[in-house]
């Protein structure tokens, strides 16, 4: 997504029609700068990109879109429209999204006559399209859910670092990567090899008939507890998000602000100990996986090596006379002795007697390799003792210090229910919501493992039908079709899997470089598998998770969209219109960004924006500009002022209202 | 990195011909008719399913 252009009419502050034209990636100019007063309308510029895409808004007090200048301006029973227009290019396309509400003006409050949204496109031929469905089309290319990360409030965007926000940063991933597409593919296909299946059950025998029933019934009870999955979740993020409330609400109060800043880094060492507990019995498996028949070896190892030992002692094993040896003496017709070796003679006898009882060379060799790998298994033998022995006693340190931890947790939560009324009141609203949390966790828990079986058994039906003869020609194709369907999904899964793996060690890479630029002090930042963004610190010879303040997860989150962008982008130069992934232009749409930040941040913040994305809008108030001009001007394309006019400052002004102007 | 780029690369190209040309022309579809209601997709992608895999 490209942004062109933004046309704005009557919507809160601005008063008529108001036009902002976005500065082009072109060069090293790719931000449009708008500077205003406090009041004077950036938080309502950042609002007129949601309501046009999403008819949302989040302004706090008055709801009413319509100009109140315009209003006061109004007859009773006259209307107004109240609209934005946004211009954008996405992927060859050339977009127009329009959103218009009617008011009427009453004797009391205004009322919203009628409402109209509407997009439009270009396509790559030329073709102008109008869509049935603008909002769908808007979700493809923008989901809401990852919006508010691109079109954000930079004071609020500290959020993108918290853990729970982790399911929208893999939306947001699989989306801006065009992972999201594969995923489209794969599910179509999956549709497409049911209706092969449905053809193949129709032309078959019984027997047939019967495995693709089962293989109907199991996928049904799947999606089932899929479905179950997807709505326990949902209850889960909205008590996570009570909880959440909660939390804050604790920090306020006098006598429970410091108890709850402990509780917090007591709960974010608990997951850091969880997570290394986690990892310890990853490893145990892995262990286990590949070397645990050592341990089952022992007796085996002892016997071989008796056998071979007793061979050695008899002199079977290695002989001291080799076969070649006994051979040469025979070509040679003379013994060692000096005797001569004619064939048929008693002396030629004894000596080719000999040869039975000589080692050949293969025995020997194999005496030899055997010994060795007995020994080496050995070895292997004992280092797996010493690895289990050594993560299992790491994981009885972790397990005590998480018992530890857990306590104080517990006699935090006890303190605060002894405490005032209202503290109270709210801990044990939390209790009780953790406890459901709990159970909901552990209900899901078990869906995965339902499902876990029943596509073990799916598979089970699946190699069944897979090996199921069909004499019908018709059933013989319709499986063909249905196996190739099936081996493509396959493959999108691997590279899905394969390019999600890139992308995120790449993120992580990215993140690393831009996260150096922007934060002052040496920290690192990692994202683990489930892409939660985690900030660790030197703490002796180890490292220890930084419990940060809002302006550093602000700079987190920055360096986090900053990446992910970049490698978008990336992708979208580098690809060819054959490539299964196109990757894309995302831009970034930023109020109020340096709120949060001392000087020195602020300063780092505005030399890292321009290469933050391609393109970049920044919405500043006058005094935090004066402060980053000098840095930020090279980069700036496009300028506005928001120019207030104050009706106690000029007597023709009627009423407050803003006007965008471009600087040249 | 470029490691697993490769591999996607080499995975892809392992594949029989009918089932590389399933999944190219399947994902370029949806590219293509980012817009278009679901189910007439799903049609499209039996067309191309049983244009490619023939008897």
């Amino acid at each position: 997504m490209l942004l062109d252009s933004m046309t704005i009419q009557n919507f809160r502050q601005f008063y008529g029609e108001q036009n902002i034209f976005f500065a082009k990636p072109d060069g090293a100019k790719n931000i449009t700068i708008i500077h205003g007063e406090n009041g004077s309308g950036k938080t309502a510029l950042l609002n007129a990109f949601s309501w046009c895409f999403y008819g949302e808004t989040t302004f706090q007090n008055s709801q009413l879109l319509l100009n109140e200048k315009k209003l006061l301006e109004l007859e009773v029973d006259n209307t107004a429209d109240v609209s934005v227009i946004i211009r954008f290019k996405d992927r060859g396309k050339k977009y127009t999204v329009t959103r218009i509400q009617t008011y009427q003006k009453t004797k009391d409050s205004p009322l919203i006559i009628n409402e109209y949204f509407n997009l439009e496109y270009i396509d790559e031929s030329g073709k102008s399209i109008k869509t049935t469905n603008p909002q769908r089309i808007i979700e493809q290319i923008m989901p809401r859910t990852m919006s508010s990360y691109f079109f954000f409030d930079g004071e609020r965007i500290d959020n993108l670092s918290k853990n729970e926000r982790a399911k929208d940063v893999q939306l947001a991933i699989k989306t801006i990567m065009g992972l999201e597409m594969m995923d489209r593919a794969k599910k179509h296909l999956e549709q497409v090899q049911k209706r092969f299946r449905s053809k193949l059950q129709s032309f078959s025998g019984p027997e047939t008939q019967l495995i693709i029933e089962n293989l109907n019934n199991i996928e049904e009870k799947i999606k089932e507890r899929q479905d179950e999955i997807v709505q326990i979740e949902k209850n889960q993020s909205s008590l996570n998000n009570h909880i959440f409330q909660i939390d804050q609400r604790l920090k306020q109060l006098e006598g429970a602000k410091e108890l709850q800043e402990k509780r917090e880094f007591l709960e974010s060492s608990r997951k850091e100990i969880n997570e290394k507990i986690d990892e310890i019995k990853r490893q145990l498996v892995n262990i286990i996986s590949d070397h645990g028949y050592l341990a089952y070896s022992d007796a085996a190892i002892r016997k071989t090596k008796e056998i071979l030992e007793q061979k050695r002692q008899k002199g079977e094993i290695p002989s001291g006379i080799k076969e070649q040896f006994v051979q040469d003496l025979l070509a040679r017709g003379q013994c060692i002795c000096g005797e001569t070796l004619t064939p048929g003679s008693r002396h030629y006898h004894e000596v080719e007697q000999w040869l039975e009882r000589a080692g050949s060379k293969e025995l020997e060799d194999t005496f030899i390799n055997t010994f060795a790998k007995i020994s080496t298994l050995e070895q292997k033998r004992e280092q797996l003792f010493i690895d289990i022995k050594r993560l299992v006693n790491d994981q009885m340190i972790l397990s005590q210090r998480l018992r530890e931890i857990i306590q104080q947790i517990e006699e935090i939560g006890d303190e605060f229910e002894r405490g005032s009324e209202e503290i109270g009141d709210l801990e044990r609203k939390r209790k009780e919501l953790s406890t459901e949390y709990d159970t909901l966790h552990q209900k899901i828990g078990s869906l995965h493992e339902q499902i876990r079986q029943m596509n073990a058994e799916k598979q089970q039906i699946e190699a069944e039908l897979k090996k199921a003869q069909t004499l019908d020609e018709k059933a013989r194709i319709a499986k063909k079709r249905m196996d190739a369907c099936g081996l493509a999904i396959e493959v999108i899964d691997q590279i899905l899997l394969l390019q999600s793996e890139y992308v995120r060690g790449r993120l992580q890479e990215r993140i690393g470089e831009v996260y150096s630029k922007l934060l002052r002090k040496g920290y690192t930042v990692e994202l683990d598998e489930s892409y939660s963004i985690n900030v660790y610190k030197p703490f002796g010879e180890g490292r220890r998770a930084v419990d940060m303040s809002t302006g550093e997860r602000q700079v987190t989150s920055l360096s986090f969209l900053g990446a992910l962008v970049d490698i978008a982008r990336e992708q979208a130069e580098k690809s060819k219109a054959s490539d299964l992934f196109q990757g894309g232009i995302i831009p970034i749409v930023m109020d109020s960004p340096f709120g949060s930040l001392d000087p020195d941040h602020q300063s780092r913040i505005a030399e890292g924006i321009p290469s933050l994305a391609h393109q970049i809008v920044v919405m500043v108030s006058s005094s935090q500009y004066a402060g980053i001009e000098s840095k930020i001007t090279p980069f700036v394309g496009k300028e506005y002022k928001l120019n207030y006019f104050d009706p106690r400052l000029n007597e023709s002004i009627t009423h407050e209202f803003t006007a965008i102007e471009e600087v040249k | 990195m470029e490691n697993k780029k490769d591999m996607i690369k080499k995975l892809f190209e392992k594949q029989p011909i009918e089932v590389q040309k399933i999944v190219k022309e399947v994902v370029q579809l949806e590219n293509e008719h980012l817009h278009e209601p679901r189910p007439r997709l799903t049609d499209d992608i039996e067309r191309i399913v049983i244009n490619i895999v023939k008897d």
